[in-house]
């Protein structure tokens, strides 16, 4: 029995057909705010994965192969094995029975924001009186832990996977359904972005603004999958400098106090009361 | 015509963002932001100019001291060659 769900991630839609026994608890329940009704076709926006038990798990890093030409690419991860043959085909997907659905698609989706335009990126971002924050960074940097001491104070997007698109000139930043320690998934909701933060630990809480270059090169260190290679990397290379053009960016060291919202709101909402 | 200098190599991605350069390996996924001396530097190593002329070009050009420009311009392209970003240059080894 197939499963055939339609998603909307960033406002891109996702048709999930997955082969396997039983339904993914993932894709059922925990995503199940970005659900959409579908229309009954497999065309571009669909991901089709083939369950197969003698599936060879690998052992070494993921393969990527992008020819952005055509917008083929092959993914090669630990546990399933991804290619398009074009672009506007389905993604099709060989995978081991056990291979968790949320790391597929994050690299579906995360391939597909690019080629449009978007960046999918390691990051908390939350919204507050109407503006989006995204603050990115790599594991350890302080995502959940920043999203566990504001949680109260704002709307969370997302505790660890962000997505930004544009929407005519205007930088958008969107919730995923690809959580992090907090498990939480906010259902679809999005943002002007008027921020970007660089995230890091550090003894006292401290802003520094950060150029357009160096902001580039910080973003593209946070982006999910692939800087590898081609056309695929020039377009991720100048999405997320037209990102950083776009909003304040800004180096963000915090300790992990309940202050540090306090310190947020004066550098990104001005004179926003603290309690 | 093979490359007598320094050259960039084919599969490298980078972008110039106000004067300074933001450049990917795709093998190794890392980024690498150069400064401007360094961007000259990059901008300057498409295979058409020895790495001494290079280097004396960076000497006219930034208002530095130039052994150390030269010093350093040396160590850069040292770790451009150990990080795969540039190709060897014809007749190296």
């Amino acid at each position: 029995m197939q499963t055939r769900v339609s998603l909307a991630i960033a406002d891109l839609p996702v048709t999930v057909l997955d082969d396997a026994p039983e339904p993914s608890e993932w894709l059922t329940e925990r995503c199940k705010a970005f659900h959409r009704a579908t229309p009954d076709r497999a065309d571009g926006s669909a991901i089709a994965i083939h369950r197969d038990a003698s599936f060879t798990l690998a052992l070494d890093e993921t393969v990527v192969d992008l020819s952005h030409e055509s917008g083929a690419f092959s993914v090669r991860g630990v546990d399933f094995h991804m290619q398009r043959r074009r672009c506007g085909l389905p993604i099709e997907v060989t995978a081991h029975p056990e291979a968790g659905l949320a790391g597929i698609l994050r690299w579906a989706v995360g391939l597909r924001l690019i080629e449009t335009g978007g960046l999918l990126v390691h990051g908390m971002a939350y919204v507050f009186d109407g503006s989006g924050v995204l603050a990115a960074g790599p594991s350890g940097r302080g995502k959940s832990t920043l999203s566990r001491l504001i949680r109260e104070r704002v709307h969370l997007l997302t505790d660890e996977t962000a997505a930004v698109r544009f929407v005519g000139e205007a930088p958008v930043v969107y919730s995923t359904p690809f959580a992090g320690e907090l498990g939480l998934v906010s259902g679809p909701a999005s943002a002007m972005l008027e921020s970007l933060l660089f995230l890091s630990h550090a003894p006292e809480h401290c802003f520094e603004k950060v150029g357009a270059a160096d902001a580039t090169a910080k973003l593209l260190g946070c982006v999910f999958a692939p800087l590898a290679g081609g056309a695929w990397l020039d377009t991720c290379l100048a999405t997320a400098e037209r990102v950083a053009r776009s909003v304040p960016t800004y180096a963000f060291g915090f300790r992990p106090e309940p202050d540090v919202w306090e310190k947020l709101s004066d550098a990104c909402h001005r004179a926003v009361p603290s309690s | 015509m093979p490359a007598t200098g320094p050259c960039r190599r084919p599969e490298i991605a980078w972008r110039v963002i106000d004067g300074e350069a933001i450049v990917v390996n795709p093998r190794s996924g890392l980024v690498y932001p150069f400064n401007p001396v360094a961007t000259r530097c990059w901008e300057l190593a498409d295979g058409s100019r020895s790495e001494e002329a290079i280097i004396d070009t960076i000497v006219e050009e930034f208002d530095a001291p130039a052994e150390q420009v030269r010093q350093d311009m040396r160590g850069f392209f040292q770790m451009l060659h150990e990080k795969g970003l540039i190709q060897p240059t014809q007749g190296s080894s």
